[in-house]
């Protein structure tokens, strides 16, 4: 059985060529959350492998999802989204527990490899 | 007018600041200071000026002294100054007040020299310049200033909110079209797929447009903030090279290097560097043609370094060089592929200025450009 995917984005658009392009890629368990609260949820229930999260959600700031995802399991590979490019930005969210930050737009095989490298990682 | 080292302000000479007045209205303004006063201290000569602070007609004036008009407070300070001239003092710079109708006092500033028939001053003579409304300038360039701040700072939060919102859909485009070359959703013909391919590399080019409007808003009406430092510019080149060499695969293009020293080393910023000779590889790169070939040179001259990047493009005419460092030019010819140039080209001529160096282009139609820039060497100063 593949690594299991939560992809968090409030942007349905690009949520879902997201769901498409990781299955096409091989990783079939890919399910999504539009919200904060909605990825907690998601997240406690299933206990995904990666949690691929856009830091502008329209609850709560992506930082504190991230923190509370880590609350619930401190192994969680998180991956941060961002189309903000606030100075600093990819240190806060290393420092939050992230473990990459992808810059939005991102191009396929840059999605593809960070994936690969966060779950081949013997973090978590 | 590409290598103009007149830095970011693209107004012709005349107009900038310093010679915002013109030289005619200075001169009229001048001989409306000028005043010539006796022995006595009585006026020879009225400025209009003084007509104007003090209310009184030039007949009137030219009855009355030096003293008459100036506040009890300054009288002292002012005659012994004027005194001081026809005693063989060569110049006499005072602030006074002086008896202004409606007003009170009225602040100006007095020059004062000796007027000499052989050896011998026989009358003071100088200018009276009207400081009164120096207050209501001061308010003015402040609030002046304060608006330009509140612009920048609009500008830059305009452009934070614009790239996000395009770099959201642009996310969604990427992807779809690059599932879709891929043929998830079923095989496409050849040339379906090869316009797909184009369409990806637009897109690309968009997140740079993006990211050089941002880099843009964040420099209004900023110096850009230098860390120098000794840099290796073969160095800095090759990883340039190594970080384009992808792109540059995929067209097949080969770089001749020719480096005439062991290594070259200038005094600059390297991130700054490094954006410059990105901003020219990656031109170059785009404008070769398939298989074509790249060639970089690096050399000292005295006490600067030069950096050649050549392609073997369709080259560049005459009249499109002179615009190609212009802030916003967009290249006319290429079919979007040089449509971020005229951001990238006016940031490389800002950077490469602030260092002191030149930048330029030469190129022959059919044959190819070389864009050469300088900085100065770090063994310069040896």
């Amino acid at each position: 059985v593949g690594p299991s995917i939560l992809i968090v984005d409030d942007r349905d658009a690009i949520s879902e060529v997201m769901v498409e392009l990781l299955r096409s890629s091989g990783y079939d368990k890919v399910d999504r959350a539009r919200s904060g609260s909605e990825a907690l949820e998601r997240f406690s229930d299933a206990r995904p492998d990666l949690v691929l999260l856009d830091l502008v959600l329209p609850d709560m700031p992506g930082l504190v999802v991230a923190g509370n995802i880590l609350d619930i399991d401190d192994h969680a590979r998180i991956i941060a989204m961002s189309a903000l490019s606030r100075d600093g930005l990819v240190d806060e969210s290393l420092r939050a527990g992230c473990m990459r930050f992808l810059a939005k737009p991102f191009r396929t095989r840059e999605l593809l490899r960070v994936i690969a490298e966060v779950l081949g990682s013997d973090e978590g | 007018m590409y290598d103009d080292p007149g830095g970011d302000d693209d107004r012709p000479a005349g107009q900038r600041s310093g010679a915002g007045i013109s030289t005619a209205s200075k001169a009229s303004t001048l001989a409306e200071s000028v005043f010539e006063l006796d022995r006595d201290l009585n006026f020879m000569m009225v400025p209009a000026t003084l007509e104007r602070i003090t209310g009184f007609s030039r007949e009137e004036l030219e009855l009355l002294t030096l003293q008459n008009v100036v506040f009890l407070e300054d009288r002292a300070r002012v005659l012994n100054a004027a005194e001081s001239i026809f005693e063989g003092s060569p110049l006499a710079l005072e602030e006074a007040s002086l008896f202004s109708e409606g007003k009170g006092s009225h602040p100006v500033h007095l020059i004062m020299l000796p007027r000499r028939d052989r050896d011998k001053v026989v009358s003071v003579w100088g200018a009276m310049m009207d400081i009164g409304d120096r207050a209501v300038l001061e308010e003015r360039i402040r609030t002046l200033s304060e608006g330009q701040e509140r612009f920048k700072t609009m500008m830059r939060d305009f452009v934070n909110i614009m790239t996000r919102e395009i770099r959201q859909p642009l996310t969604t485009m990427l992807l779809t079209l690059e599932l879709l070359e891929s043929g998830h959703y079923g095989e496409m013909p050849e040339r379906s797929r090869e316009r797909v391919m184009a369409l990806i590399e637009m897109v690309d080019r968009l997140k740079d447009i993006l990211n050089d409007a941002l880099e843009m808003s964040r420099s209004i009406g900023e110096d850009f903030k230098f860390e120098r430092m000794t840099i290796s510019l073969r160095e800095l080149v090759e990883e340039v090279i190594k970080a384009r060499a992808p792109s540059m695969k995929a067209k097949g293009i080969s770089i001749k290097r020719s480096y005439k020293e062991g290594d070259v080393l200038a005094n600059a910023d390297r991130k700054a560097i490094y954006q410059v000779l990105d901003s020219l590889i990656g031109n170059a790169v785009a404008a070769s043609p398939k298989d074509g070939h790249l060639m970089i040179e690096l050399e000292t001259i005295e006490s600067s370094v030069q950096i050649a990047i050549s392609d073997s493009g369709d080259g560049i005419p005459d009249d499109e060089i002179d615009h190609l460092f212009d802030r916003f030019y967009l290249d006319p010819g290429t079919d979007g592929k040089g449509l971020s140039d005229g951001l990238n080209m006016y940031l490389s001529k800002r950077i490469v200025q602030r260092h002191g160096g030149r930048i330029w282009c030469e190129s022959f139609v059919g044959l190819g450009s070389t864009f050469f820039f300088t900085l100065p060497s770090a063994r310069g100063g040896i």
